[in-house]
């Protein structure tokens, strides 16, 4: 990144006579991708499926947590990204952009199974923040094993389950999850630790 | 090992499946139907859109017919000003008598359709008016074409070609004076607005 601004200055100096001899970064081909989508191009549409449909796949199944209504999110996620392109700003990069529509459709998806996202299970608090206190020396000690976490995560109720993929898997902070189901922020990171400390117990 | 600290380091291990290439096909029937194939845009981008691209982009011997036809319509263009300048052809009785008069008579007829046009946008605003000028102007025209008839029977034509030529000069000197009168009145309402 550092020689970025360098190669910039060059270019902007107009010096065109001295030949460039910092390499060229390779040229995101994802704006021209969305250009030629924009112009109807199947074999575009095509390419950015393509770049983006597994990860958007696996987002989906996780908050989701079934195939084949997974499979469901993210086709209309899709046909709602390309549908609504137009919309896309360049503001985020595409794939956040595209990720926070397949988010909020999954979690609209949840929504119609009219279960709560954030589990009205009763917690003492007292005992929840003890059980926290304690948390930190188990997970130093524990064996992570990259199969057992996902099929722990995977048998986590829908409601600790979004919170915790939304914020380990999908990099969203608590104030983002908070926006994205609707609840605050301080719930976010509670109903977080709670379904950390769920996922642990199981595994 | 924190558990923030395993799933940040074995991010991709979680990635394990993908969906099929049945599921983009069930995804592209869902999509829009594109605007064009590539191949076809692709042919578009080269076929010209429009004739004048085609003078651009095309061969040498493309270009010079291009240039001929456009050559053919100036040509044109300019034969029909000189025609509707000197309209000539619209006197045919005048030209059988004299050339030189029928020359005189056009250009008066043009002069005072020139002038008939700029009465009528002076006195747009004030048709009363400008109804009055016209008929005194239509009186000068009825003669001049019952003049223009008799013309091909009259033993001396040209004298009554004279007369015809006087009566454009008297529709033109009436103009003239329609004219200025229109613009004395419009003189007069721009004091009266101003004061």
């Amino acid at each position: 990144m550092a020689s970025n601004p360098a190669t910039g200055s060059v270019a902007a100096g107009g010096e065109m006579a001295i030949p460039r001899l910092t390499p060229i970064l390779p040229l995101d081909p994802v704006p021209d991708l969305v250009a030629r989508c924009l112009l109807g191009d199947r074999r575009a549409q095509y390419d950015l499926y393509k770049r983006y449909a597994k990860a958007m796949y696996n987002v989906c199944k996780r908050i989701v947590g079934h195939d084949a209504e997974a499979e469901d999110v993210l086709q209309d996620a899709f046909v709602d990204a390309f549908g609504n392109l137009h919309r896309f700003r360049g503001e985020s990069t595409f794939g956040a952009w595209l990720k926070q529509i397949v988010v909020n459709r999954a979690v609209g998806c949840l929504r119609t199974r009219r279960l709560p996202l954030v589990s009205t299970e009763t917690l003492d608090n007292e005992n929840f923040d003890r059980a926290e206190e304690g948390e930190g020396i188990d997970e130093a000690q524990m064996q992570w094993d990259v199969e057992r976490v996902r099929q722990a995560v995977a048998r986590l109720p829908d409601g600790y389950r979004v919170v915790l993929t939304l914020y380990l898997f999908d990099g969203y902070d608590h104030d983002e999850i908070g926006q994205i189901l609707s609840i605050s922020e301080s719930t976010s990171r509670s109903q977080y630790l709670r379904a950390k400390r769920k996922l642990i117990s199981e595994l | 090992m924190s558990l923030e600290n395993f799933i940040r380091e074995h991010r991709d291990e979680f990635e394990q499946d993908a969906p099929t290439y049945a599921f983009w096909q069930r995804l592209a029937a869902q999509l829009p139907p594109p605007a064009g194939d590539n191949h076809s845009a692709e042919n578009g981008q080269n076929k010209p859109s429009g004739p004048f691209l085609g003078v651009q982009r095309g061969s040498g011997v493309a270009r010079r017919w291009w240039a001929v036809a456009a050559s053919i319509v100036v040509l044109l263009g300019v034969l029909w000003w000189v025609n509707a300048r000197y309209a000539a052809t619209e006197q045919p009785e005048v030209v059988a008598v004299s050339p030189a008069y029928a020359k005189e008579v056009a250009q008066y007829a043009s002069l005072i359709d020139d002038k008939r046009d700029e009465l009528k946008a002076l006195a747009a605003n004030n048709p009363g008016l400008y109804q009055q000028f016209a008929n005194d102007l239509d009186r000068l025209e009825t003669s001049y074409l019952a003049l223009k008839k008799d013309l091909p029977e009259t033993p001396n034509q040209e004298l009554l070609i004279q007369a015809m030529i006087q009566n454009l000069q008297l529709q033109i000197d009436l103009l003239n004076e329609q004219l200025r009168v229109i613009e004395r009145m419009k003189q007069q309402n721009t004091t009266h607005e101003t004061v």
